[in-house]
């Protein structure tokens, strides 16, 4: 499948039986082709190169591809960059050839195919740098590189020049497409294995960070940067990730949710501080850190917030109240945060809703106008405790309709002393009919001969032919 | 002249771990008889409370007196409310609509749930430790690693930032605890009598309680019979069964059961 150098220079083909391979060099070394760890190290290479670009794809079986567009100046300057690229990888073991140049196409055929591990062609200049390249440079099967060839057109430039069409109907679209591509006259998207972050700010350091307590330092310095530049533009982010580059290429993702826009340094330095503590017990630094990256996602507008002159809660509290509920979110997840919203429903497991916590909560209506609604007045006539479920007990009423005079909840008998009821509450008509809310239930309130108090239903009508049952499902104080 | 360094040495410096309250602020429950049992004449702020019930089935009653409270505070001073609640197999798990019936809007309330006693433990620290929240609140359904210490961090912490804490423990649990009060709760049946419900011709009168103090620093711990009267956000003292045998004679006595002092 593949050679080093070292094992070409002593005349080692790919495609070569073993036998010859090892008559020509006794002291080869071979390893069996293991594609799918081979696809596993290209993913955990590109997620490395995304420090030099957002916008990095891998291209199997052993190609990346970044957009370094309008981003090399920051490594200064294409030549350099290329430069650093290349020497990273020889220092993690991987042998590169890079080129840089105006399309996908382009770069990938003079990184395959040119003369030096290092190209770079300006674009103008793409033409001329594909010509002397072989057609097979241009991503196309196999067996039409054959016909090509066989018919004498065995570099790019041969195709250049000629008529499309013609060439189209004899050897397919694919041809003139990737032709296209390559010289820029038809697009080409570049998927990225992550999605681009809207900011992002990054720290390099000469010397690797082996410790946490360095890490967590140098995130106030990339904090502080990002939630200038929010601040500036008026932008609010809800996602962050920070990544930490090791040494020997391996990435370590730490991402945070913010429940609303955040835009605060000490916030979020707080926030990534606790998960570093979370993660110290199992951290590997290896051989250190030597690349940070901070990216913000998710963002928004941050409409500027005006204070409330009546007796609402005071920013500051707001904004305090707020870092708590992020710090819980990221510790034990924002879906074990809920604050209940009314739902109109009569069907009482409906009437509520547990919202998880999550954006800027509009405008809620009150509790109270809407239990009024539900039961009909004010007073205390829903239990504080509902059962995640009805649970069936064994109940005897002394006539049809009426409540219960003894029943028995998980194996204990109560003596109905007092009751009020029923409340009617028939299923919803537009619901889809299944089977426990299809059937109306008779609600009553209990209170037993000790003082216990429970909420019971009937569910089903007698004069409907219906087999009732009895269920407890709320629990009163 | 510089200062006398001698002076700000005489002044009583705070004792590390000192568990009293810092401010001396409380609210009262609305019934004088139950004030009389809690330290200084009130329920402070800034403390930790605990509430159980006196047997299993009595949790709700104990729900529904740490409710109450919760509601009165609110009253007075509305606020966020952190609500832990640990995830067991047998929960109790809240019904807002519910609360409006007690008097607590649930909009103010935050419902947090936690997997781990550890985590219910570290929910409610951090929670003490934010001054925008109002009240913190956790309903421990089986307690394992809660102990002394673990009820003085909380303590502590409450102190600091002037944060009342109530914490529903499992009936039976005892122990020492450094909480400023323990509310020992019983159910009672309720009296149609009550002028509320006779005038509404409710079958179901207000809730009663038998509520033993059964500890409270600084005041002498009893018990007390009381109603709570949603409407008016008080309890009222249940005066025709003042001071009487909590329960009629059929009821057998259980276990973790005070009798009365």
């Amino acid at each position: 499948m593949a050679a080093n150098p070292a094992a070409r220079r002593a005349g080692i083909l790919t495609d070569q039986p073993l036998a010859d391979a090892r008559a020509l060099c006794p002291v080869l070394k071979t390893a069996d082709h293991d594609p799918a760890a081979d696809q596993a190290a290209l993913e955990r290479l590109a997620l490395w190169c995304i420090r030099y670009s957002p916008w990095v794809a891998s291209h199997p079986p052993d190609g990346l591809c970044l957009d370094m567009t309008g981003g090399s100046h920051l490594f200064g300057g294409e030549e350099m960059l290329a430069q650093t690229l290349h020497g990273q990888l020889a220092r993690m073991g991987v042998t590169s050839r890079i080129a840089i140049a105006k399309t996908i196409g382009a770069a990938r055929a003079l990184a395959h195919h040119g003369a030096d591990p290092i190209t770079i062609v300006q674009d103008r200049d793409t033409a001329t740098a594909l010509a002397p390249l072989p057609v097979s440079a241009l991503r196309i099967p196999a067996q039409q590189t054959e016909r090509l060839e066989r018919v004498g057109l065995k570099t790019i430039g041969a195709l250049i020049g000629k008529p499309r069409a013609p060439l189209a109907a004899r050897y397919g679209m694919t041809l003139v497409t990737r032709l296209d591509q390559a010289l820029g006259q038809k697009g080409e998207t570049l998927s990225p294995i992550t999605a681009p972050p809207d900011y992002r700010t990054y720290l390099q350091f000469p010397e690797p960070l082996l410790l946490l307590d360095q890490v967590r330092q140098a995130l106030v310095g990339l904090a502080r940067p990002l939630c200038r530049t929010l601040c500036a533009d008026g932008i609010g982010a809800r996602v962050f990730t920070l990544s930490l580059y090791r040494v020997d290429g391996h990435v370590k993702n730490i991402t945070l949710r913010t429940s609303s826009l955040c835009q605060q340094a000490d916030h979020l330095c707080r926030l990534f501080g606790e998960a570093l503590d979370r993660m110290q017990a199992d951290y590997d630094a290896g051989f250190g850190v030597e690349h940070i990256v901070l990216n913000a996602f998710a963002t928004e507008t941050a409409r500027h917030r005006q204070p409330r002159l009546d007796y609402g809660t005071p920013p500051g509290e707001a904004a305090e109240l707020g870092l708590l509920l992020d710090r819980y979110g990221n510790r034990l997840g924002f879906e074990n945060i809920a604050r209940p919203v009314p739902r109109h429903s009569h069907i009482p497991e409906r009437a509520e809703q547990w919202r998880p916590l999550s954006h800027d909560d509009k405008k809620q209506e009150s509790w109270r106008d809407f239990v009024h609604h539900l039961q009909g007045g004010d007073f205390p006539g829903r239990p504080i405790v509902l059962l995640p479920r009805p649970e069936p007990v064994s109940a005897i009423a002394a006539v049809p309709d009426g409540p219960p005079v003894r029943f028995e909840w998980r194996r204990l008998e109560h003596r109905v002393q007092k009751a009020e009821g029923p409340e009617r509450i028939a299923p919803e008509w537009w619901a889809r009919p299944h089977a426990q809310a299809a059937l109306t239930r008779d609600y009553f309130r209990i209170e037993d001969a000790q003082g216990y108090r429970f909420w019971l239903f009937r569910l089903g009508l007698y004069e409907r032919g219906e087999v009732p049952r009895w269920f407890l499902h709320g629990i009163f104080a | 002249m510089p200062a006398d360094p001698v002076i700000p040495l005489r002044a009583p410096s705070p004792v590390p771990g000192d568990i009293r309250p810092a401010c001396s602020d409380g609210f009262s429950t609305g019934c004088t008889a139950l004030d009389a049992r809690l330290p200084g004449g009130r329920l402070e702020l800034g403390a930790l409370h605990e509430i159980q019930g006196t047997s299993y089935r009595d949790r709700a009653a104990a729900l529904g007196v740490m409710l109450a409270l919760i509601a009165r505070r609110l009253h007075t001073k509305p606020g966020p409310v952190i609500w832990c609640e640990l995830a067991g197999p047998d929960p109790l798990p809240l019904h807002a609509p519910g609360l409006v019936g007690v008097g607590i809007d649930p909009a103010l309330i935050t419902r947090l749930k936690l997997r781990h006693e550890r985590d219910f433990l570290w929910a409610m620290e951090e929670a003490f430790d934010c001054s925008a929240v109002a009240i913190v609140a956790g309903a421990l359904d089986n307690e394992r690693i809660y102990d002394f210490t673990a009820s003085r961090r909380l303590a502590l912490r409450a102190r600091k930032s002037g944060v009342s804490g109530f914490l529903l423990r499992p009936h039976g649990a005892g122990g020492t605890s450094a909480a400023a009060t323990r509310w020992q709760i019983a159910n009672r049946p309720s009296q149609t009598s009550d002028p509320y419900y006779a005038a509404r011709r409710r079958p179901l009168g207000l809730p009663r309680w038998q509520i033993d103090i059964s500890r409270s620093r600084g005041a002498k711990p009893g018990t007390i019979n009381t109603i709570w009267n949603h409407a008016a956000l008080s309890f009222d003292l249940d005066s025709r069964l003042a001071d009487q045998p909590a329960f009629p004679a059929d009821r057998p006595a259980e276990a973790g059961w005070r009798s009365a002092v």
